[in-house]
């Protein structure tokens, strides 16, 4: 058995803290080494615990997660950062990535997008989550990708393309109105479509093609 | 003087050698000849050209001597000229039918021409003392029928026996109406009585103080009503009878003028005394000549300190110069006012408005100065000032206070929904995909399908607890700056609205003090706000020059603009906040210039000192 996958954990804000720290206890062989709530301890924290990865929040007191990078970067190049942040701005990943950072994820998305980052960064490759990565690339020029939609969105998708009312879809789904729209506006948001109208005329598509492809 | 013309005699005579000898006379005499052979010719001549003297036989078949005498003298035009009959014999008889019928003068025949050269001469020398005498009665008539003063002449029995036409203008009576009748009806009473004891007194003592000397009485006017008239009497003897000759000139107007020049001079004296404001009156040399009342007790001069001051020395020592220009421009300008400052006796300044006008009285020229004490309103005004400023000040102040507050606000709530709410969320999202994928495979779709919608209603809520924080503080503008926050801010707003934003920054690199780059920031997101809300643009671009002081912001779009002119006519939406764009610019001392033209886009230009 390999030695397990040692992690710290760098975060303001307790909760979160806990949640990922039982999100990582899933994780087979994933140890969670040492934990802080301040910039300045990560590097003294890191030479005394020796962890592979940290996980980085960007706001963090004393000094912030951008400067505790490249601290760490300069005091233990080994160590991989994943930068675990509420931010989605463009100048902040630039700048984690520049001070040593080699993935980013959105603590909205960490529940999956964490997992993803972790084994990313064992094969040495660098992680962006899908948000992260869109606010990079700006508009796609690729047709959005449907497979980063979950179960629900795929079918809501699917209901709009069949030519199904957003009611008639709450009905059909057994859930209310108002979830149905915040479903619309998650798909329309991961989707980067700018309107309603957009959206429907994808989702049409969608169907058609996956219709053809059915024939097939 | 001597006559240039010769004497024209016309010779009547029906005898042809009486007549050439008769001619042969006149002419030895000196005098012209024209010869007439019968009284019809004779009348015909002298009516056509009357000669100066007429040389008349009696005897003569048709029309004889007595009768062309009567034509003659019936004829206005020759009713003037002497006639000398010429008679056979020097009987009375003849004589006297000649002169019943006009004749001046008789030469019997044969005639001697020593005596006709005499007798003729007297002739003609008559003819011109009439002559003489009726122009000069005709001129003293038209001398006085054109005088505007009246000529009265009456007999020491007080009756008129001559006026002239300008009694009718003065008393309303026609000279017929009064020729005849007693003076003084002319006269009102007392003058009437007074009158008779005059004329009485002066014909039995020859004692005067009327003749020759002039003076004031009062008369009575056809229809009553009361004359004032200045009375001159002059006298003279003739035939043994005294005549009085008196000239009345009417003086009614002059009296009105004399009366209004004195209660303007009462009311002038009375204004002096009473003005509220001061009054000065000085001379072309700037000398004071009158103060009015006031002055003293504005001044604190006395009348004779005044009158010995220039009306400039009053002005503060600084000015007087510029007074005495300000004067010199009143001769010119004839009424001028300004407003200056003078000085008491007692030193104390009194800020005054003068207001003065050039006079000319006689050709002497002096000038009038009202002037008129604002120190109380000037005071009034400089604490109006004061408290204008302060409260201005002070609103400055409020709203800087306002904006910081409001930033402050935006700052701590963002902050609080980034910090805290948004992990709190990250973490439920977690723990919520621990708990599904510990669910028991036992658990219905239900469940599952369920806790799916939770996932989505949370990242639903993340996401636009993202956009809240977004739009009240960027984290972008404190960690990385204005342009890092522009363009960011920038690239949403395209993706949302599908305006295409450029944004051009000249010396990015160089930070702002944090308030003028939150300040800037608001002013770029409440321009971009604007033209997406109004303007219908396609393209917006901005740019931000920070290399130098002040700094300039620039935003500009290619939408339909409008008319600037009419922008006040609308109240704007409190747009950011509490306050536009232009108070935001102009509260951290800047200024904001908008330019737009209908169907020409907008321009924002924003100049701030850093």
């Amino acid at each position: 058995m390999t030695r397990p996958l040692r992690i710290l954990l760098a975060d303001d804000h307790q909760m979160f803290r806990d949640a990922l720290r039982g999100l990582l206890a899933s994780l087979p062989n994933v140890e969670v080494v040492a934990e802080t709530d301040n910039g300045l301890d990560v590097v003294e924290l890191a030479k005394a615990a020796s962890p592979d990865i940290v996980c980085m929040d960007l706001g963090l007191p004393g000094m912030n997660g951008i400067e505790a990078t490249r601290s760490l970067a300069t005091a233990c190049p080994a160590v991989k950062v994943i930068v675990v942040s509420a931010f989605v701005e463009k100048r902040y990943v630039l700048d984690a990535f520049d001070a040593g950072a080699v993935a980013y994820v959105t603590k909205i998305d960490a529940g999956n997008e964490l997992l993803r980052a972790v084994e990313a960064v064992q094969c040495n490759q660098k992680y962006l989550s899908p948000r992260v990565a869109t606010l990079l690339e700006g508009k796609l020029s690729e047709p959005p990708n449907i497979a980063q939609l979950g179960t629900r969105e795929g079918r809501v998708l699917q209901l709009i393309g069949e030519g199904h009312t957003p009611a008639q879809i709450a009905e059909l789904l057994q859930t209310s109105r108002s979830t149905v729209d915040v479903y619309l506006r998650n798909i329309m948001r991961k989707l980067d479509l700018p309107s309603i109208a957009a959206l429907t005329r994808f989702a049409v598509d969608a169907a058609a093609s996956l219709g053809a492809d059915a024939e097939l | 003087m001597k006559d240039v013309k010769p004497t024209r005699v016309l010779v009547i005579d029906d005898d042809a050698r009486s007549r050439r000898l008769l001619v042969a006379m006149v002419e030895a005499a000196g005098h012209l000849a024209l010869a007439a052979s019968d009284g019809a010719e004779a009348l015909e001549m002298a009516r056509r050209n009357p000669p100066d003297a007429i040389l008349l036989d009696v005897l003569m078949p048709g029309v004889d001597g007595y009768a062309v005498a009567l034509a003659l003298k019936a004829y206005p035009l020759t009713r003037g000229v002497p006639i000398m009959m010429v008679t056979a014999l020097s009987d009375r008889e003849s004589r006297l039918r000649g002169l019943e019928a006009g004749a001046e003068e008789f030469v019997s025949k044969p005639v001697d021409r020593v005596e006709l050269g005499a007798r003729l001469r007297n002739l003609v020398r008559l003819k011109r003392y009439g002559d003489e005498l009726a122009r000069r009665t005709e001129e003293m008539h038209v001398l006085l029928s054109h005088m505007p003063d009246a000529v009265i002449e009456i007999d020491s029995c007080s009756m008129v026996r001559k006026a002239n036409a300008a009694v009718q203008r003065i008393f309303g009576y026609a000279p017929e109406e009064l020729i005849g009748g007693d003076v003084n009806r002319l006269m009102p009473e007392p003058v009437r009585s007074e009158h008779l004891s005059h004329v009485g007194r002066y014909l039995s003592t020859g004692d005067s103080d009327i003749i020759g000397l002039s003076r004031e009485v009062t008369g009575l006017h056809k229809d009553g009503h009361l004359l004032s008239l200045e009375l001159r009497i002059a006298e003279y003897r003739a035939h043994g009878e005294r005549h009085f000759i008196g000239i009345l000139r009417d003086i009614g107007e002059r009296k009105r003028i004399e009366h209004e020049r004195e209660h303007g001079q009462r009311r002038i004296v009375s204004l002096m005394k009473q003005a509220g404001d001061c009054i000065f009156i000085f001379d072309a040399d700037n000398r004071i000549i009158d103060v009015s009342d006031s002055c003293q007790a504005v001044y604190g001069y006395s009348r004779e300190e005044f009158l010995a001051m220039r009306f400039s020395d009053l002005c503060m020592p600084a000015s007087r110069a510029e007074c005495e220009a300000t004067i010199d421009r009143l001769r010119v300008s004839e009424s001028l006012s300004y407003q200056l400052r003078h000085r008491c006796k007692d030193g104390a300044e009194l800020a005054v408005r003068v207001g003065a006008t050039m006079l000319e009285v006689d050709q002497v020229r002096y000038f009038q100065a009202i002037v008129h004490d604002i120190s109380d309103a000037e005071r009034q005004r400089l604490a109006m000032e004061r408290h204008l400023a302060v409260a201005s000040h002070r609103l400055g102040e409020l709203s800087r206070h306002l904006v910081e507050a409001q930033e402050d606000a935006r700052r701590r709530l963002s902050g609080e929904l980034h910090d805290r709410t948004s992990p709190n969320l990250a973490a439920i999202q977690i723990n919520l995909g621990i708990l599904t994928a510990a669910l028991p495979s036992s658990v219905g779709d239900d469940v599952v399908t369920r806790m799916e919608d939770i996932r989505a209603l949370i990242e639903d809520t993340d996401t636009s607890i993202r956009e809240v924080c977004a739009d009240l503080r960027s984290p972008v503008l404190d960690y990385a700056g204005l342009r890092e926050a522009m363009e960011r801010y920038a690239e949403a707003y395209s993706n949302r609205s599908g305006v295409a934003v450029t944004v051009d920054c000249a010396n990015a690199q160089r930070r702002l003090k944090p308030a003028l780059e939150s300040l800037l920031f608001r002013i770029f997101q409440e321009a971009l706000t604007n033209t997406l809300k109004h303007a219908k643009a396609s393209a917006v671009s901005a740019t931000l020059d920070t290399r130098a002081s002040p700094v300039a912001l620039t935003i500009s779009d290619d939408g339909i603009g409008f008319d600037p002119d009419q922008v006040g006519a609308v109240p704007s939406k409190p747009g950011m906040g509490l306050l536009n764009m232009r108070e935001m610019a102009e509260l951290a001392g800047g200024q904001m210039i908008l330019s737009s033209r209908p169907g020409r886009g907008t321009r924002i230009e924003v100049r701030i000192e850093s």
